[in-house]
């Protein structure tokens, strides 16, 4: 299974957004190079929803430019399951419209203990990567 | 002429559109927000908007879903 490795200290940023915003889906940005994520950009969710989420574009853009001035590039999108498991739902799916991107999704179902996963996802067809949390 | 497209200077022909930059890349414009010179574009406009020399063109995939 390929290895998406990301950083603890962007680890604990996307827990600490995703309790905060509990019972709304969170969602954010990730910045890295490869399949190697450094840093996380939280944003908005435009949708301020239980079950759905989307960015605001000009956020997102936003977040680019931002990226690109800490020169790393955009390699994944995060989003929260406050109350279901950490793999892509049937939305997710149908929405993920770039196949090169990593789509990471954090269950809160045990807000004690999060569960973070990663996914690519094809035409609706999802291939899971490995996480390694990186100090 | 000289454009940047998501940060990357590029040389197109004169009365290049959006859609033909997305085409070019195998991108669906409906999946993709699209900004020129920090301006969203309407969607609608893709087919006929023509960059221009020193234009600055953005654009990115639709981040959006949830477990409904």
């Amino acid at each position: 299974m390929p290895v998406f490795s990301i950083t603890r200290e962007a680890v604990e940023r996307i827990y600490a957004q995703t309790r905060a915003e509990a019972p709304r889906e969170a969602c954010g940005m990730l910045g890295g190079s490869g399949l190697h994520a450094t840093i996380a950009y939280p944003t908005k969710n435009a949708d301020t929803s239980n079950i759905t989420y989307s960015i605001d574009p000009q956020e997102a853009f936003s977040v680019i430019k931002q990226m690109r001035a800490d020169a790393v590039d955009f390699i994944a999108g995060y989003h929260s399951h406050p109350e279901t498991e950490a793999f892509p739902s049937p939305t997710d799916k149908g929405k993920a419209g770039d196949s090169e991107l990593v789509y990471v999704i954090v269950s809160l179902r045990r807000p004690d203990q999060p569960e973070l996963r990663a996914y690519w996802i094809d035409g609706g067809e999802v291939e899971e990567l490995d996480v390694q949390i990186n100090p | 002429m000289e454009v940047k497209i998501n940060g990357v200077k590029e040389e197109i022909v004169s009365g290049t559109t959006v859609s033909s930059i997305l085409e070019n890349r195998e991108v669906r414009q409906e999946m993709v927000a699209v900004e020129i010179n920090g301006e969203l574009v309407q969607k609608g406009k893709y087919p006929t908007l023509t960059l221009k020399a020193g234009d600055e063109m953005e654009f990115l995939h639709y981040m959006a879903g949830g477990r409904s």
